[in-house]
């Protein structure tokens, strides 16, 4: 039933990894040359360019060579896209086939919650399996296209690495879906596995954060790059994540079987209630594009929090950035080709506008989620039956989305930390210095260059790259 | 005929919605007239929310048209729900949000509710607003979705299968809601696969049977035509009145297993009643058939295939 349920995923996930891999692959060698020189020329590159995500993405081993390069264009891509795929399946399990009266069905049929929570576990792992071992094959024909070949061990390491992350994330998710209630399993599961996300990547810039990778599934995915030569798969770290997946799957269907179904594991105590028989009288709900905004206020706090931290977390690491690349004198003139005046906001604006574009593009795709869910769930209907033309709700609705994204890019402005961290991390004594937050209609208009500061200040000036040594 | 049609709250042309495979509404043609419950009756897959839908311009149809007040249901859609007040066949989903949000959001979304009016339906129904619609229970849910159909006083009701989910206290209490709407004014569409249930409400029934309408019919009409299944048990010290019984009018398919007899009425039970009058009864039961029963008593015609449009 969970494979019958997932199809779909399984279909997208497996047609988005195949094509990331193929891409990057046929790619690597449209850019890479044909001379060795060349190719180092493009490991130097990716390398400078992975120094820039190193809070995001380990760096990269061989990028000169395709599998080096795959390694770290695609899979670890990859990894964050189907840990959300998992995330998804798994509240989407524990929580929305609940409310949707399928567990209910499921459990009336003789099947245990144990057996059922296991089917699922397995039906789950079945689709990473398959997700992954199409992202390896992706990148096999990509390397066919090149009249290469790649060992095969390295292939299918990758792919089953892949597929234990994925099921890891999903074991994590179940569980955390079962303690929490069911409108705070999703923000709840997403906290956890951003939590063990940032704690593992964070630790590449934070020392005093190494103490507690251990505890994220990322750090030993991370351990293995079996694609590049001389690259290493680290048995004991699979043997890890296989672990995670059995253990906290097990908990989820141990808290499954100790629950009520629709109630979490871990009770709140009840507040004071006092019944009601009249609407509510707040006036958002009479104004269009207000009202709902208003309905999805607790996810446009999250996402504006995570956005707000997520700018501190980049403004603060934008300092040992531009120290590590600054280091490097070979970077120099590759640097030079994109940044013309100060390097601290071009760096700043480089890395933290092309991770801002992927949150609200994933914000984007949440909303664009609900609207579908709106359909399934028979609010479309129910609105519809309104005087409101399906026109003007399309139109409400796309309101709706640029001023939520609108809101979240502006909750920079409101992070008092993230301004701290921006003074500190870039010697820019004025906030305003920095161009604003992107939006979907800003940032596919900028570029370094747009977030350079005009205030001429002392500061501004010694950190200018022409200046590098500030 | 200009003026009656100027009146209809309802009018349907070969209005027809083909889902392929016989599945579907085909050719209906209906006039409703202003201030009339009509009830729609018909077992499951025989078209109803089909029909409703497409009065709701929330689907197209294939040929054919629906007027509501003279208006296009799907041209003017807008100006046709202005004036309509609709309860869908599946309750809609609203997750976490409050029952007085629920009420806020489409009155916000309608504009123009009476908030007196919505205490008064709700106070009606016992429905408590400060509860998450999360936590509601499905006779619960379905009496929020009645009190979104009705909160505007709108000028027709569409209605697809409300009772459903209700127990009978609150099914009553349906009812009397729906003749205070009819005092009022309104119109009612109201679709039911339950046979008693439209003989309470309704002034007039349509009947539809595989995508078809087979009948409209007026209430008396209609309670000519109804069947029971009687299950009689007798004293033991009594005589069976069996020759009584089998010259009643109305009862058919008479059998008599010793002190038990099971038949059919058809329409009135005064012949039963006259037949076992002074003969010492034990029990009596009385069963409404299911539609399916009904059409093979009353068209003589096999079930037909399920069809799920």
């Amino acid at each position: 039933m969970g494979l019958r349920l997932g199809r779909w995923g399984i279909a997208g996930f497996s047609m988005v990894a195949f094509v990331s891999t193929f891409v990057q692959t046929t790619g690597f060698y449209q850019i890479a040359g044909h001379t060795p020189a060349e190719r180092a020329a493009l490991g130097a590159s990716m390398s400078a360019l992975a120094a820039q995500f190193v809070a995001l993405f380990p760096p990269p081993i061989r990028p000169d060579t395709v599998g080096g390069y795959v390694e770290f264009r695609a899979f670890h891509s990859l990894a964050i896209i189907f840990a959300v795929w998992a995330l998804a399946s798994a509240t989407g399990f524990a929580r929305g086939d609940e409310e949707r009266g399928i567990v209910e069905a499921a459990l009336a049929s003789g099947t245990s919650r144990g057996a059922l929570t296991a089917s699922r576990t397995i039906a789950f792992a079945i689709a990473a399996g398959v997700a992954s071992a199409v992202a390896a094959a992706g990148f096999v024909a990509g390397v066919a296209s090149g009249h290469e070949t790649v060992a095969a061990g390295g292939v299918v390491e990758a792919g089953a690495l892949l597929a234990a992350l994925t099921v890891s994330c999903y074991a994590l998710s179940l569980l955390v879906a079962q303690l929490a209630a069911a409108r705070a399993a999703t923000a709840a599961a997403s906290a956890l596995l951003l939590g063990l996300f940032l704690v593992n990547s964070l630790s590449r810039v934070f020392a005093s954060l190494s103490t507690w990778r251990w505890a994220s599934p990322f750090r030993y995915y991370e351990l293995s790059q079996p694609l590049p030569p001389g690259g290493n798969f680290d048995p004991r770290s699979f043997l890890v994540l296989i672990g995670i997946s059995i253990l906290a799957a097990a908990a989820a269907g141990w808290a499954f079987t100790r629950r009520d179904l629709g109630e979490p594991l871990v009770h709140v105590p009840p507040l004071p209630y006092r019944s009601s028989h009249d609407a509510a009288r707040t006036p958002v709900w009479r104004i269009a594009v207000v009202r709902s905004l208003y309905v999805s206020r607790l996810g446009l706090l999250a996402w504006s929090v995570g956005m707000a931290v997520m700018a501190a977390v980049f403004v603060s690491l934008t300092r040992t950035i531009v120290q590590v690349l600054l280091s490097i004198p070979t970077l120099l003139p590759y640097l030079s080709i994109f940044v013309h005046q100060r390097l601290y906001p071009a760096v700043l604006g480089y890395t933290w506008f092309n991770v801002a574009q992927l949150m609200l593009a994933a914000f984007a795709i949440t909303y664009v989620a609900r609207w579908s869910a709106e359909d399934t769930d028979g609010r479309l209907e129910i609105f519809l039956s309104t005087p409101q033309s399906r026109a003007g709700i399309v139109v409400e609705r796309m309101a709706v989305l640029a001023a939520g994204a609108v809101l979240i890019a502006g909750s920079r402005w409101c992070s008092p930390a993230s301004d701290r961290c921006w003074r500190r991390g870039t010697h820019e004594p004025r906030s305003g210095c920095w161009a604003a937050s992107p939006s979907p209609a800003t940032s596919t208009q900028s570029s370094p260059r747009s977030t350079s500061c005009r205030c001429g200040c002392r500061t501004c000036r010694r950190s200018s790259f022409s200046a590098p040594r500030c | 005929m200009l003026r009656e049609m100027a009146a209809a709250a309802i009018r349907t042309s070969r209005l027809t919605k083909d889902y392929g495979r016989g599945r579907g509404l085909f050719d209906l043609d209906l006039q409703i007239p202003e201030q009339e419950v009509f009830g729609y009756l018909g077992p499951n897959g025989s078209g109803k929310t089909t029909t409703i839908r497409l009065l709701m311009g929330m689907i197209r149809a294939t040929g054919g048209s629906a007027h509501i007040f003279g208006l296009d249901s799907t041209r003017d859609s807008v100006e046709v729900k202005r004036r309509v007040g609709y309860l869908p066949g599946d309750v809609p989903q609203f997750g976490s949000l409050r029952g007085a949000e629920v009420v806020a959001y489409l009155g916000g979304m309608r504009g123009g509710v009476d908030r007196r009016h919505v205490r008064a339906i709700a106070e009606r129904f016992d429905l408590d607003l400060n509860r998450r619609y999360r936590e509601y229970s499905s006779g619960n849910k379905q009496k929020l979705a009645i009190l979104l159909a009705f909160m505007h006083r709108p000028d027709l009701l569409i209605l697809d299968e409300p009772t459903s989910g209700l127990d009978p206290l609150n099914q009553r209490e349906f009812y009397a809601l729906l003749g205070d709407a009819r005092d009022d004014g309104a119109t009612v569409f109201f679709s039911s696969h339950v046979l008693s249930e439209v003989e309470h409400v309704c002034d007039r029934v349509g009947i539809l049977r595989a995508g078809k309408l087979v009948k409209v019919a007026q209430l008396d009409e209609l309670r000519r035509i109804r069947v029971h299944r009687v299950e009689i048990e007798f004293a033991p010290d009594a005589d069976v009145p069996e020759g009584r019984l089998r010259s009643a009018s109305g009862v058919e398919n008479l059998s008599v297993s010793g002190r038990v007899v099971m038949c059919t009425v058809h329409g009135s039970f005064d012949g039963l009643l006259d037949a076992i009058a002074g003969t010492r009864v034990v029990d009596l039961v009385s069963t409404e058939p299911s539609l399916e029963e009904f059409f093979l008593t009353f068209f003589g015609e096999p079930k037909p295939k399920a069809l799920t449009p």
